[in-house]
This record gives C-alpha cells, structure tokens and sequence, in this order.
C-alpha cells in the first residue's frame, strides 16, 4: 500500500487531515457530551468575550458560541456531504445514460439534463425551504441540495463517458468479451474516479456556500444551528454593530477551517494518487 | 572537395531532469562529438532512444530545462568568420539572430505548425515581417512567389487555408517557410514521417534539389534508413545516446562496422524480399539507468568482457570514419 | 452458429462522409469495395493504400465499429451487421484486431495482463486451472513472459513489447481471423521484422488468417499471400501478391512500386521524379477514376466515366486502359 505510505509521509496532507479529523470530532462527538442544546437561549450570560469559560465567547441571545459552532457545523456539514454524495450520484448516473443507451432515450435525458442546467437552484431550493421547512430534516436538506446541485456535473460525465466510448481500448475490451457492464467497471470507472472525488469535493462545497446564503436569508429551519443560521441571527441582533464580533467572525472561521481541509485533502489525494502515477 | 566546417558539435553531454528531489536523471547525450560540413547531406540515424531528436535540440539551441547540458560545446561558423557559442547565448539571441537566417529548424509534424485561420501567404509574410520589418507586403509577395517557383511548388497554394491543402502540401509548404532566408544549415527533422510514399518522395526531391543548387549543410534526422539511402553524403548512426559509427553512405550500407549497424542494415526489408531475415533481439535500454560499458552490449552478439565494464573509446579512422566499439580499438 | 463459406466477404460496401455547410454535401471514404479474404487456407491478406484511402475505415467496417452506407460484409456467410445478438459475441470471438498504437489500444489504468486473461477466460474458454499456463504460454509464444508481462500498466513497455502484447491478446482469444491495422509502423525497423515473423508464424503455426493493412508495400510483399490496393476510398488492384508486384496493371500501382525508398544506397538513380497532388478533396470528388489528376495515361474518359473492374491472370484492376472493348 504505498499510497498510503506516501500520503502519510505528505506533510500538508498530514496537516490537513489532522486538522479535518479535529473539527469532525469538535462537529459530531463534542455535542454528544452536551446536556442541553446550545441553541436554547439565555443559557448564559449573554454578549462575553472569548475567555477560559467560554473559549468562543457568548451570543447576545446568551448561547454559548464554542457550543452553538460545534453543533452548527454538524449540521452544515452534514448538509454538505450529504448533498454532495446525492449530488455525484445523481449527474453520474444521469450521465451514464445520456451517452450509453439508444438514440431516443439519450437524446431525452440530454435535454433534461440542459434544461435542468438552465433553471437557477437557489430560487427553487429557498421556495422548498420556505414551504416545507417544518417537515424536513437536515439530513433530508441535503438531500434536497443534492437533487438541486447535480446540473452541471451530469454534463461533465456525459461528456467524459461520450469522450470515452470512442477509444479504442474500449474496442478492445469488447474483443476481449467484455460486456457492458463490465467495461463500465474495468475501464471506464478509473477514469471516473478521479473525477468523482473532485465532484464530491465540489458539490459538498458548493452546498456549504448555499446553506449559508439560505439560512442568512432566513429560508433555513431558524431554530436549528448551522453556521449560516448562527449568522443570520448575529446579523439580525446587529453583532457587529455592538462590538460583539466573535459571534460572526469565529463560526466562519471554523467554516474556512473545515472547507480548507477538505479541499487540501482533495488535492493532495488528486496528486499522490493520480499526477504522479501519470507520469513515469 | 573544398567544403569547411560551418557547425561543431564537440564532446556533448546532456541529460532530462525528471526529478531533480530524488536524483532522476535520464541521459539522453554521452559524449557526441560532430563536425558538419558545407555543402553536403548529413543524415542523424537512430531508433527511439537513440537521442537523435536531443542531439538536434541541442545543436540549434534550443536545450531548455528540462533538457539540460552537462558538458560540451556546440559551435556556429558563419559566412563572415565568427564563432558562435551555440551553448552558451541567450534565447533573445538565438531568435533574433541564428534561427532562421543561420540554422532553420523543421520540427517533426510540421504540417501542424500552420495557423489553421490564416490562409498560407498570410502567414510567410507574418514570418517575414517579424525578421525585416522593411520589406512591404507587396515585396514580401514577390519575393514568397519567387521562392515558390524555385522550389517547384505551386502558387495556387498561397491562396488556400492549410486544412484545405493535403498533408504532403502542408509540409512542403512549412519547408519553403524555412527556407525563407536562406539558412546555411536547414535540420529536418523527421519530415517525411505522417506522409504516404509516393508524398514523401516529392518532399525528400524538393530537399535535395534546395541543397544541391544553395550548396548549404542539410541534416536530416531520420529513423528511416531508406531516407539515408536516398538523401545522405555521410551518416551518423546513434544508439542509447551514443554515436556509434559515422561513414559515407556507402560504407554504413555496404560495409557496416559497428555491430548495432551491422544488424541494423540487414534487418531493413528491401522491396521484392520474402526471405527470412532476423531483427535485433531485446529492446534499447532504459536511459535512467544505462548499462554499464558499452550501452549495446546486451544485444551484442560480439560482446566481449570490456565491453561490458568499460564504455569503448571513439576510434577515427582513415577518411574521416569513426566507430566507437572495443572491436576497433587499438590495443 | 455456423455459415456455409470458409471466406470474409466484404460486397459492394460504401462510405461516405458529410462535410461542408450542414455537412450536406457527401464524398466516398469508401466507394464500391467488394473483395473476398480466404479463411481456409490461412492467407495473409494485404490492403495497401496511403493515408487517406480509406484502409483503417474498411477495417474498423469489418470489426462492426462503423456502420457501411451502402454494401454488406459477410463471415462464413453471414452479414455481420444482421448478426443476433449472442451470434455478435461468437463474432467477436473469430475475429480479433490489432490497431496501429499499442499504447492507444490499451487503457493506460489497467493492467495489461488483465487484458490477456479477460480474451483467455471469456474467448477461449480457458478453465481457472490451466489459465496461468496458457497465458505464460501466448506470451512466450510472442516473444516474452508472463512474469515479465504480470501486474504491469501500459507505459511500463516499450512500443515493441506492447505489441507484442497487443499481439498475444489477439491469439489468446483463438481466433480464425486477426485484423491488424499498420501493426508495424510505430516500432523501430529492427524490431519490425521480428514482429512481421510472428505474423508468418501465426499463420502457419496456429492456421490464422491475416488482413495486414498498411501503406508500406516492402512489408506487405514480405508476408502477404493476396494484396488489394486503395486509392481515395476505390479499390484498383486486387490479386495473389507475386502477380501485382511483379506485373503491377494498374497506373497507380506502378506508380507505388517505383517510389518505394529502399535501405539501398544506388536508391537515388533507380527513382524518376513524380507528379504531386496539391489539393486532397477534388480527387475524392472525381466522377470518373480517382487517380485521373495525376495518372499519366489518362484521358479524356478517365474523367468522366468510372473506370470498370477488368480481371487480367487473375488480377482485377479498376482501370479504362484494360477495357475489353
């Protein structure tokens, strides 16, 4: 497994990754220690400085923000992967579709797919939120973003798979008894993969910057944390106006944080794995 | 014959940077050492691997990393007497001053070097324009006409977009664009490789009819030996970034002396032949990490205990042949 | 799954491509080929031409990866286009090809051996017991090994050795008929015959017939037993290869025998100087013979009227000057 040799002896992923794997269990095993959700008001005394107590501060509504974060970026990121995992699913198979199957039913899922591109996500993804914001879950959020962010990936694919079912070796897979399926695994999925990493990457990112942009528009269940309700609610007490900066300043840091480390990890992974087997 | 030097290449070595962290060097050059003469053929031959493409590279100039000189020099004697230090002049220079109008360089695929938009005589008055802004365009056209006529190829051409014009044209055309300012020495790399036979014979006639009426220095890089066959005065066989042996065309045909020659010629199928004829064995060695010795001695049915312990010295012999093989090294 | 006919036929088989505004406008890549390729007994079957004359689209026609426009291609009797579709794999196992780049012809992200294996298992029918020694035994066959060849990826061979791979791919499979397009021209002249010998071995060794597609004609006399010559997409020479090379019919046979370089050094003497084409598109376009805008016999018929299939000793050439009148 010298893969795994050679990330681990990758300074910046070693970096990276330490840092990601600190802030998953800051997001998902700190909270379980909690007695009582963050998010519930006048908890404490409202509007602290960070201090020993208090490592983040506290909110004007009396929250304790190194709390309030962990859990908000639980849910943020559980958004995220979730959405991004939905997101790569949906445009691979989509995809797949457009560039494999007959005249009539490619020629039918590619103008799905263009039209799909051509309407904007965030309207419909705030109108949903609006509506339905009482009966979803996060873990159903992210579900809903994935089914919104796959677009322009499916385009990707398809022209990837098309790209790919002119090669010869394609041919030669077929010569060799290959049938469809199987050249889907063999020879067509390592081409994917490195692309299906970066996508992931891509969509989990492109749903932090959504939810944030939702929830400070106040189209997010108000009542749970993610870091872009956290804003919201900093910006509607005037945060920084008052002088209460933490409040605003620290959960997009960790936000920056978290995101740095995937997209580090992303790209030193692309590299040990991928740019340097292609070359010699 | 009263021919002089125009271009030394002296005791060049060069490697490929691959990985300069972990010391991955790949030696494409071990100790080549040419002189090119006026007036005459002088064909590069070589398999892949062969370092022929490198050598060339570095005899124009243009040894950028990572390509990169360990030793020797490559020296330039032009029309007026000066010595020029191919090795050792900027880039700026070189542009300005040697390519082109001393040393004219076609790379392989040149028919791709073409703009696709821009139709043929656009583009030579492009090149012209960039060399000697005070020619106009009505000269540049006369001029670009008269080169075509003296070339034989047809004017029609200049009128026509590249894509529009067959493969064969194409080059012929990039030919003449080369030529443009009379370069003492033209190198052509590989130009007759992506083209039928019956084109490449039009371009091959097209080169050496140029070379026998400006009496200048002609290189011609080839894997092909027929292409030796048809156009060299002299040639140099490489192997593994070597030069193994230089001879006039007839000897490296008919009396090979260094055994990767030898098995070379009577590997090559002549037209009319169905009888058996035998390759090399094994492949050419991996330039990362070289053999020891002779860099041939693993295919080499001759090979004796030195030649696998030490490289063999380049012995020149009478009228100007040269083998670099322990079989013909003086005791 | 059987035909009738031990033969590959290709009958009347047309190409054409679109080009100009909307692609609307039409010129042949292949133009009425019809030529017949013995499987019994094993034939090395050359199909010379130059670039652009349409050889590598027949071939890729006859490994079912272009459809024709126009003509039927037919193995021991059967159109291959109609087949059903478990007669396709059956076809698929007859029939192996062989492309120009090896390393094109591999995915660069899988192992090499796999490819041998999948033909072994799936083609051959090779059991899980004997498989490894069958395979060992295709790779020395070819000139190498399996513990040379195992776990490796594409760019860890030379060009020779990829073919060779390529090569041992193609017979694991157990074919009766290989397709191999310019299987030579990307390797080093040394290492060219040793490759054109295995094909003769193939041939004699394990009874497969051959189509060698190539533009050089040194080679195609070197190992092939029939020749079918191409111009722009027309077939104008077809017959047992001693006949054309020794009485070339055809103008533009003639004109291919005298240009061929040769590894000679009195080569420069032996060649007369030639007429070039300037502008590819008008030849594909002739109404007439193709070859007419640079044929030095050509007159005025040549231009207008396609020339007619006149069989001369066993040789069919496509040209107005055999016409029987």
């Amino acid at each position: 497994m010298t893969i795994l040799r050679e990330l681990l002896t990758n300074v910046r992923f070693v970096v990276w990754f330490s840092i990601l794997v600190l802030l998953l269990a800051y997001a998902f095993i700190y909270p379980q220690t909690f007695s009582v959700n963050p998010v519930r008001w006048y908890q404490v005394p409202g509007a602290l400085p960070p201090s020993m107590n208090f490592p983040f501060g506290t909110t004007l509504l009396g929250q304790d923000l190194f709390k309030l974060t962990s859990l908000a970026l639980s849910n943020t990121l559980l958004i995220s992967f979730i959405s991004g995992a939905i997101g790569v699913a949906i445009a691979l198979l989509l995809g797949f579709i457009a560039a494999f199957t007959g005249r009539i039913i490619s020629g039918i899922t590619s103008t799905f797919i263009d039209i799909m591109c051509m309407i904007p996500g965030i309207p419909i993804l705030m109108l949903i939120l609006y509506a339905w914001r009482d009966r979803l879950t996060m873990p159903l959020i992210g579900l809903i973003f994935g089914a919104i962010g796959w677009t322009f990936s499916a385009r990707i694919y398809k022209g990837l798979f098309e790209g790919l079912k002119s090669r010869l070796f394609i041919a030669l897979s077929q010569y060799s008894g290959l049938g469809l399926v199987q050249i889907m695994i063999k020879d067509v999925m390592p081409y994917v993969m490195r692309f299906l990493m970066v996508n992931f990457i891509d969509i989990t990112i492109w749903a932090v910057g959504n939810e944030v942009t939702i929830s400070v528009f106040g189209a997010m269940k108000m009542d749970e944390a993610t870091i872009g309700t956290t804003i919201y609610w900093a910006l509607q007490y005037q945060a920084l106006l008052l002088g209460i900066w933490w409040w605003v300043v620290l959960p997009v840091v960790v936000l920056i944080l978290a995101i740095a480390s995937i997209y580090n990890i992303a790209i030193t992974i692309d590299n040990v794995v991928f740019v340097k087997r292609t070359k010699i | 014959m009263n021919t002089h030097i125009v271009l030394s290449a002296i005791n060049i070595s060069a490697d490929y940077i691959l990985d300069s962290k972990r010391g991955l060097y790949l030696n494409a050059i071990d100790n080549v050492s040419i002189d090119f003469r006026s007036d005459e053929v002088i064909g590069i031959a070589g398999e892949s691997g062969s370092g022929k493409s490198t050598l060339v590279k570095i005899l124009y100039g243009a040894a950028f990393p990572p390509l990169i000189i360990r030793k020797g020099k490559v020296y330039l004697f032009t029309k007026d007497n000066s010595k020029i230090d191919i090795t050792s002049i900027t880039r700026e220079e070189l542009r300005k001053n040697i390519w082109w109008k001393h040393i004219s360089y076609m790379p392989q695929n040149a028919m791709n070097v073409l703009n696709p938009v821009k139709k043929v005589k656009d583009q030579f008055i492009e090149v012209f324009k960039y060399h000697d802004e005070r020619i106009d365009a009505k000269e540049t056209i006369t001029k670009i006409k008269e080169l075509f006529m003296r070339l034989g190829l047809p004017i029609e051409a200049l009128n026509a977009y590249p894509h529009q014009l067959s493969g064969g044209m194409r080059q012929r055309v990039v030919i003449a664009l080369s030529l443009l300012f009379n370069p003492r020495i033209v190198i052509a790399d590989e130009p007759t490789t992506a083209v039928d036979v019956v084109t490449q014979l039009g371009i091959l006639n097209l080169l050496k009819d140029w070379q026998r009426n400006s009496k200048t220095t002609l290189i011609m890089v080839s894997h092909d030996m027929s292409v030796h066959a048809y156009m060299d005065d002299r040639i140099v066989v490489m192997y593994a970034g070597n030069v193994v042996e230089v001879g006039s065309k007839n000897d490296i045909f008919e009396n090979p002396m260094h055994p990767y020659t030898k098995l070379l010629i009577a590997s090559l199928i002549k037209k009319g032949e169905k009888k058996l004829k035998t390759g090399i064995a094994g492949e050419p060695p991996n330039l990362l990490n070289p053999p020891p010795g002779c860099r041939f001695h693993p295919r080499c049915p001759f090979a004796m205990d030195i030649c696998r312990r030490e490289a063999p010295p380049i012995v020149e012999l009478s009228d100007g042949k040269v083998v670099r093989c322990w079989l013909y090294a003086r005791k | 799954m059987q035909g009738n006919e031990n033969s590959l036929k290709v009958e009347s088989v047309s190409k054409y491509y679109g080009y100009g505004l909307l692609g609307l406008k039409k010129f042949k890549v292949l133009d009425k080929i019809s030529l017949g390729i013995p499987l019994k007994p094993p034939t090395i079957f050359a199909i010379v031409g130059e670039t652009g004359s349409g050889k590598t689209t027949l071939l890729r026609i006859i490994l079912r990866m272009i459809k024709p426009d126009e003509g039927v291609v037919k193995y021991k009797g059967l159109d291959v286009f109609k087949l059903p579709r478990n007669a396709v794999s059956w076809y698929r196992r007859e029939v192996q090809p062989i492309f120009q780049d090896p390393y094109e012809s591999f995915n660069p992200l899988r192992r090499v051996d796999s490819y041998i294996f999948d033909a072994a298992k799936r083609m051959a029918k090779v059991d899980k017991g004997s498989i490894e020694e069958y395979v060992d035994g295709i790779l020395r066959y070819v000139g190498l090994s399996l513990d040379r060849v195992h776990g490796k990826y594409p760019h860890e061979f030379s060009g020779g050795e990829l073919q060779r791979i390529a090569i041992a791919r193609a017979i694991a499979a157990r074919p009766t008929l290989i397709l191999a397009d310019e299987p030579v021209s990307m390797l080093d002249a040394s290492l060219r015959v040793n490759v054109l010998n295995l094909f003769k071995k193939i041939r004699d060794d394990l009874g497969t017939s051959i189509i060698y597609v190539t533009h050089d004609l040194a080679t195609a006399y070197y190992i092939a037993d029939q020749i079918a010559v191409l111009y722009r997409g027309s077939l104008v020479e077809l017959g047992p290869i001693d006949k054309v090379y020794e009485n070339p019919r055809h103008p533009y046979t003639q004109l291919l025998l005298t240009s061929i370089l040769e590894p000679d050094p009195k080569i420069s003497e032996k060649i007369k100087p030639l007429k070039l084409s300037t502008i590819e598109l008008k030849e594909f376009l002739a109404q007439g013979c193709k070859f007419a805008y640079r044929c030095p016999y050509a007159s005025k018929k040549c231009f207008e009227k396609e020339p007619p299939n006149v069989t001369i000793n066993g040789v069919i050439v496509k040209c107005h000057l055999y016409e029987k009148s």
